[in-house]
C-alpha cells in the first residue's frame, strides 16, 4: 500500500513526457553503486499518447571504485507540427522512432556519515538513428510520406549523487550531452520550414545540451521500482529554436543481480 | 586512486573528441532519386521546383494587385505540359508553339499554326502582355475586375483557356481523351502527376490546372518602365507621378510617356497594371469583320469588341491586334494617328462627337511613342529558365 502513492505519482508525470523528433533524451542511469561486483540490470517503460517507449540499462562494477554502464533506448513517439510549401502553412502530422546503445565508464565513491552518499563519475558515447515520418497532407489528398532519417552518436559526461536507505533510494545527476548529427537523409517535400528546422540542426551539431535527473526508488530486495525524470535544459537560443523536448519520464523495474546472490 | 586517476584521465578525452566539430552530412532531396532518375532523362529539371511567386514591385501592389499563391509542383508539371507536342493530334503543336518565351509568349505569326497545317483564326495573344497572369486574369478569384481569356473575352479562368485551345481543331485538335491518354503514355508524368497531385491519376481537370498553374507563375515586372516607376512612385500611385519625368528615360522616353498617358491609358493602363476597360472597338474596321466579344454574347453593342490588353512586352510582340493584320509598332500608331474607322462600336475614347479621333501625331511624337512602348519590354522573362523549354 505504501507503494500506491508513488505510483500515483507516476501516473500523473507519465503523460508530462514530450517526444521531439530531433532529440529526446532516455533516462539518464544513476548509479547506484558501493561496492566491487554489485550489477543491476533494469527494465523501464514510458507511455503515453504520443511516446511508447522501452529502456534497458544494466551496471556493473568490476573493480573498487569502477563502473561499467550501458543503456539502450528505443522510442515510438508521434505528434503535430506545421510547415509550409508554395507559401501556403499546412499542418504536419509525423511519426517516428529513435534508437540509441551507449557504454560508459566511471567512477564511484561511497561517502557521507552512514556511507549514504554515493558519488559517480560517468562518462560514455553511445549511436543512434532516428526515423522520421510525415503523413500525407489533406490538400492535395495523397498518400505519399514524406521520411527524413539521420544517424547520430552521442557523448557525455555525467556526475551524479545518488542516497541509499534501505527502503528507498533517491539520486539526481546533471549530463553534459555533446549530440553530433552524422548524416542523414531529409525529403524536402516536408516543406521549408520544417527543412529549415532540420537544417538548423544540422548547423549546430554537435548539439551541446546539459541534461538535469532525478530518480526515486522503492527498494524491494532484490527489486528496485523507480520513477525517472530526465529534463533537457535548453542552451543557446538557436537550440531552443529547435523545441527539442524537454522532459521524459519513465517508470523502471531493476534487479540488483549481486542481491540474488545473497 | 590510480584507477580513479584513470577514470578521470579518460574522461578528460571524451571530453576533448567531443570538442571537435566534425561536419553533418544531411541530403536534402526532393524527388526520389528513382523519380528524379526517370525524369532526367528526359526533361531538364532542377533537382526541386523553381519558384513560380510574383512578388509585384510597389507601384503595382499598390494598386492593389497581387498574384495568387502558385503552387510549385503543379506549375512544374504544367511547365512539362506546356511544352509537350504529343497534347495535339499530329504531335507537332505545344502550347509554347503559339507562345514563345523568346516573344514574351507570344507568336511572329498573324495567326499562328495549328495541327495538320491548319491555321487559328486570331492573332496569339502574348501571356507576357500582363504583369502577372495570376494577377491578372481570371474572374474566378477576381470578380468582374479579373480580366477574363480570349481575344473575345469567352474564357473565365487560365484552366478553361487552356482547355479550349488543346480542343480547338484549328489548334491542337484533342478531345479530352486524347489529352489523357497522350500524358498517361508518357512515363515522365508519373512522378511529376503524384508531386503535384497526391496521386498519379492523370485527368484532363489536373492537365488544365497544372498547365494554368504554370501560367499563373509567370509574371513580367521587370521592364525599364517598372524600374523607374518603382523608383519614382513608390506606393505613391495617386499623385499623377508618372507624369513627371523618369530619370532613367532618355528624353524622347519621356516625352513618349506623356504621348501615351494623354492618349492611350485611359484604355491600357497608365502604369500597365490592369487595363481601364475590358473589351473595346479601336476603328480598325469601319464594318464588322470579326464579331469578337459579340459572338460571345449575341449583343449587338459588342459586335467588333475586342479584349483590351496591356502593352508589356509590346515590342516583342508584333504582328498587332487581333487579326495579326500590323506587322509594326509603327503602323499601329499611324492607325490611331490617321486611320480610325467609325464603327458604330468605335470605343468612345477615340471619338470626336460621333466622328472618329485622328490624333495626328508628328513624326517626333510618333518616334517618341514608340520609344516609349520599347521601356516596357521585360527582357528577363525571355531567359527566365523557370519558364523555359524543360525537353531534352
Amino acid at each position: 500500500m505504501r507503494l500506491l502513492p508513488y505510483i500515483a505519482l507516476a501516473a500523473l508525470l507519465l503523460p508530462a513526457c514530450t517526444s521531439n523528433r530531433f532529440y529526446t533524451p532516455n533516462t539518464m542511469q544513476i548509479p547506484m553503486l558501493s561496492e566491487k561486483g554489485q550489477a543491476t540490470v533494469q527494465v523501464g517503460i514510458a507511455k503515453n499518447k504520443h511516446n511508447s517507449g522501452w529502456e534497458v540499462q544494466g551496471i556493473y562494477s568490476p573493480l573498487p571504485h569502477l563502473g561499467l554502464m550501458v543503456n539502450h533506448f528505443d522510442l515510438h513517439y508521434s505528434g503535430d507540427t506545421y510547415s509550409d510549401f508554395s507559401q501556403s502553412f499546412y499542418a504536419l502530422e509525423y511519426e517516428g522512432q529513435t534508437r540509441l546503445t551507449e557504454g560508459a565508464v566511471g567512477g564511484y565513491l561511497q561517502t557521507g556519515p552512514q556511507k549514504e552518499y554515493l558519488i559517480s563519475l560517468f562518462g560514455g558515447f553511445g549511436k543512434g538513428r532516428t526515423e522520421n515520418r510525415y503523413l500525407p497532407q489533406p490538400d492535395p489528398p495523397g498518400t505519399e510520406t514524406f521520411n527524413s532519417s539521420w544517424n547520430y552518436q552521442r557523448w557525455f559526461i555525467q556526475p551524479a549523487l545518488g542516497m541509499k536507505y534501505r527502503r528507498f533510494q533517491v539520486g539526481t545527476g546533471l549530463r553534459f550531452v555533446w549530440v553530433d548529427y552524422l548524416n542523414g537523409d531529409i525529403n524536402s517535400r516536408v516543406g521549408q520550414v520544417e527543412t529549415d528546422r532540420i537544417a538548423l540542426l544540422e548547423q549546430n551539431s554537435p548539439l551541446a545540451l546539459t541534461e538535469i535527473a532525478w530518480t526515486f526508488g522503492w527498494h524491494f530486495r532484490p527489486v528496485v521500482i523507480s520513477l525517472n525524470s530526465t529534463a533537457v535544459v535548453r542552451g543557446k537560443n538557436s537550440i531552443r529554436d529547435l523545441n527539442l523536448a524537454s522532459n521524459f519520464v519513465s517508470l523502471t523495474v531493476g534487479l540488483n543481480l549481486h542481491e540474488l546472490k545473497k | 586512486m590510480k584507477k580513479l586517476h584513470l577514470a578521470c584521465l579518460f574522461l578528460g578525452t571524451l571530453i576533448l573528441a567531443a570538442a571537435c566539430k566534425r561536419d553533418t552530412d544531411f541530403n536534402y532531396y526532393y524527388y526520389e532519386p528513382a523519380d528524379f532518375a526517370l525524369l532526367s532523362q528526359y526533361l531538364n529539371l532542377p533537382d526541386r521546383p523553381e519558384n513560380y511567386q510574383s512578388t509585384l514591385p510597389k507601384h503595382l501592389q499598390s494598386l492593389g494587385l497581387a498574384a495568387r499563391p502558385v503552387d510549385y509542383d503543379k506549375a512544374t508539371l504544367g511547365r512539362v505540359l506546356f511544352y509537350d507536342k504529343n497534347l495535339s493530334k499530329d504531335g507537332t503543336i505545344s502550347c509554347a508553339s503559339c507562345h514563345k518565351q523568346e516573344l514574351a509568349f507570344s507568336d511572329d505569326k498573324k495567326v499562328s499554326a495549328g495541327v495538320f497545317g491548319l491555321t487559328g483564326d486570331r492573332n496569339s495573344i502574348a501571356l507576357g502582355s500582363v504583369l502577372s497572369f495570376s494577377a491578372y486574369y481570371g474572374t474566378d478569384l477576381f470578380g468582374p475586375s479579373g480580366v477574363p481569356f480570349f481575344w473575345d473575352n469567352r474564357a473565365n479562368t487560365a484552366a478553361e483557356q487552356n482547355l479550349a485551345s488543346m480542343t480547338n481543331p484549328n489548334e491542337m485538335g484533342m478531345s479530352h481523351t486524347d489529352i489523357v491518354n497522350a500524358v498517361q503514355t508518357q512515363p515522365y508524368y508519373e512522378p511529376l502527376f503524384r508531386m503535384a497531385f497526391g496521386s498519379n491519376q492523370v485527368t484532363q481537370a489536373r492537365v488544365s490546372e497544372a498547365i494554368a498553374e504554370f501560367v499563373n507563375g509567370i509574371g513580367s515586372y521587370k521592364s525599364k518602365f517598372d524600374s523607374e516607376a518603382e523608383k519614382t512612385l513608390g506606393y505613391n500611385t495617386y499623385s499623377n507621378l508618372e507624369r513627371n519625368n523618369f530619370s532613367g528615360f532618355s528624353a524622347a522616353e519621356n516625352r513618349g510617356k506623356l504621348i501615351y498617358l494623354d492618349n492611350c491609358a485611359s484604355c491600357h493602363s497608365p502604369l500597365q497594371g490592369r487595363p481601364e476597360k475590358m473589351k473595346a472597338n479601336n476603328g480598325l474596321d469601319a464594318a464588322t469583320v470579326d464579331a469578337g466579344v459579340g459572338g460571345v454574347t449575341n449583343q449587338a453593342n459588342d459586335m467588333a469588341q475586342f479584349k483590351v490588353p496591356t502593352l508589356r512586352n509590346i515590342e516583342l510582340t508584333g504582328p498587332y491586334m487581333h487579326d495579326g493584320r500590323f506587322a509594326t509598332l509603327e503602323e499601329v500608331v499611324e492607325h490611331y494617328s490617321t486611320g480610325i474607322q467609325n464603327h458604330p462600336n468605335l470605343s468612345p475614347e477615340l471619338k470626336y462627337g460621333y466622328q472618329p479621333k485622328k490624333l495626328n501625331f508628328s513624326a517626333q511624337d510618333k518616334s517618341d511613342l514608340v520609344a516609349f512602348l520599347k521601356t516596357l519590354t521585360d527582357q528577363e522573362l525571355r531567359t527566365d529558365k523557370r519558364y523555359a523549354n524543360p525537353f531534352k
